[in-house]
């Protein structure tokens, strides 16, 4: 379902996510676009005519000239992710614990230039928040289990297609015993890679200090996730990252 | 003298050499010099501090209230290089100085109100407690978005389009609310229900509602509290926590749901209710 589709003009196509039901057609120049949640979980299956559109669907159009072929390409939510864990964990004074969250995908939707059409979320959406309630981040908020290296393969056995695996390496750097119940896992500093219908983004180093929350990617695939191929590239890269740190320091040394 | 030209006699007789002579002395041209070092270095001084101003004001301050402090600065500057130049030039500024004082004070009665508001405006700006954008309740009875800060007022543009200028002096007495300085709020929803009805169920229905609703936040997680018996029902408080920018969708929805799911499950809202006993004979 990832892949792309062409569009013959009038008709409807329908690509089924689990959660969720995206939508296309194409008339003349007007390309439009529509999404549909479900309250029950369906099997996903790639592109089709669609026979029973429903009538309520919201259609988003774009004006696109000489457009045949429309492309799926997985995206992590702009927003960062708080996950939170099924079973909170509790990690010793000096400990790093290396494991696996799962995190839910996005679709971008791109015409045959590369231009962005849309950006579907593929779950339902639901609001979190990170931080005091005077300053924090907000947050897409995601469910996951924290699963160690021996048990990825029984998840990985059926992989959904709308949530991408996130190697996570977790320490304590306080001098006492912590109990990790959620977790803050920005978006833009991670990239998602693909192959054999795996999802995967960089490995995400979360250490707890006395200070707080310290989180940054280890670049590259987890060895445990086989080869793969980029498939969305971090929108912030390692210099844009030193340069927003540096900045923040001034502003923290200035005051301003 | 006799073959003299009638200029050279002019001068002859006006004894002007002598007083050129007197006037561009080591001296004289020394203060002159002294004169354009202090206009020249005033001047780059002022710019430097109007530079530094705007530069440190341009991202933390709103367009306006940095333009009105870098003009402060800048014409700071240039009273003070006047003043200087006139203490170097030798001229007495004690008498200028009586009489602007007692300009001043005139002009400060006529101009009561007016400074007054210009200086809680500065007052108001030290503290920072509100923004161009920011929604601002006053006094308990004007809201809207301040959609300027001037030197004299603010002003707020309400929600049903009328804009509302208030004059600083009055924000500085009264009590001022900043609905949208945080980005998350709280919305509180106060609800009674009857009597004969489940306090546990009507808990669980409401932190189901809350968690199936996209705009509530899932932390700060919803909190339940049993406010106490009321003459018609009980009292339950619910407050859940949205982004400020989703005020409108979060709590219409959240109403609207919880009215649903009440109906759904038969939970009673309680209405006023006047309990009358007939005493018989």
């Amino acid at each position: 379902m990832w892949s792309t589709v062409t569009l013959s003009p009038g008709t409807v196509y329908v690509i089924r996510f689990p959660s969720v039901s995206i939508y296309f057609r194409a008339e003349g120049v007007l390309w439009g676009v529509a999404s549909e949640f479900l309250d029950k979980p369906q099997r996903p299956a790639p592109a089709a005519v669609s026979r029973n559109t429903p009538k309520t669907l919201d259609w988003k159009y774009s004006a696109l000239l000489g457009a045949a072929e429309l492309t799926l390409r997985p995206m992590l939510s702009p927003r960062a992710y708080e996950v939170l864990l099924t079973h909170a964990v509790s990690i010793l004074p000096g400990v790093e614990l290396d494991g696996y969250v799962f995190l839910p995908l996005q679709a971008e939707i791109l015409a045959a230039a590369g231009t962005i059409l849309a950006a579907l979320p593929l779950n339902r959406r639901k609001y979190s928040w990170f931080g005091t309630p005077q300053e924090g981040t907000l947050c897409d908020a995601a469910v996951s289990s924290f699963c160690a290296a021996e048990e990825l393969g029984r998840f990985l056995a059926e992989p959904g297609p709308d949530l991408a695996v996130c190697p996570i390496s977790v320490r304590n750097d306080m001098t006492e015993s912590m109990e990790l119940s959620r977790l803050l896992i920005p978006t833009d500093i991670l990239s998602i890679y693909g192959g054999a219908g795996i999802f995967a983004t960089d490995r995400v180093l979360c250490s707890f200090t006395s200070d707080g929350l310290q989180v940054r990617p280890k670049r590259g695939m987890d060895p445990l996730l086989g080869r793969m191929e980029v498939r969305h590239s971090a929108r912030k890269g390692p210099e844009e990252r030193f340069f927003t740190r540096g900045i923040d320091l001034l502003r923290y040394i200035t005051g301003i | 003298m006799e073959g003299a030209t009638p200029i050279a006699r002019t001068l002859e007789k006006l004894n002007l050499k002598e007083s050129l002579n007197s006037i561009f002395t080591l001296d004289a041209l020394l203060s002159i010099l002294k004169l354009a070092g202090i206009l020249v270095l005033g001047l780059i001084i002022v710019r430097i501090a109007v530079s530094l101003t705007k530069r440190l004001t341009r991202k933390t301050l709103s367009p306006r209230t940095s333009e009105l402090l870098v003009k402060f600065v800048r014409y700071t500057g240039f009273f003070l290089i006047a003043v200087n130049l006139a203490n170097a030039a030798g001229l007495d500024l004690s008498a200028l100085l009586g009489a602007a004082g007692i300009a001043g004070i005139a002009i400060g009665f006529a101009a009561q109100t007016s400074i007054s508001n210009l200086i809680s405006g500065i007052f108001l700006l030290t503290e920072k407690a509100y923004a161009v954008g920011d929604v601002l309740d006053v006094g308990g009875g004007t809201v809207g978005v301040v959609d300027s800060i001037d030197m004299l007022s603010v002003k707020l543009k309400t929600f049903d389009n009328r804009l509302v200028r208030i004059p600083n002096e009055t924000l500085v007495k009264s009590n001022i609310t900043n609905v949208t300085r945080y980005p998350i709020r709280r919305l509180n929803i106060n609800i009674t229900i009857t009597y004969g009805d489940d306090i546990e169920k009507a808990r669980r229905v409401l932190m189901e509602t809350a968690d199936a609703n996209p705009w509530i936040l899932r932390y700060p997680a919803p909190i339940f509290i049993v406010d106490g018996f009321g003459e018609s029902g009980i009292n339950l408080f619910f407050g859940v926590w949205f982004a400020k920018d989703d005020f409108v969708d979060a709590k219409n929805s959240i109403h609207t749901e919880i009215k649903r799911r009440f109906d759904e499950e038969g939970i009673e809202f309680a209405f006023q209710t006047l309990t009358v006993y007939q005493k018989k004979g």
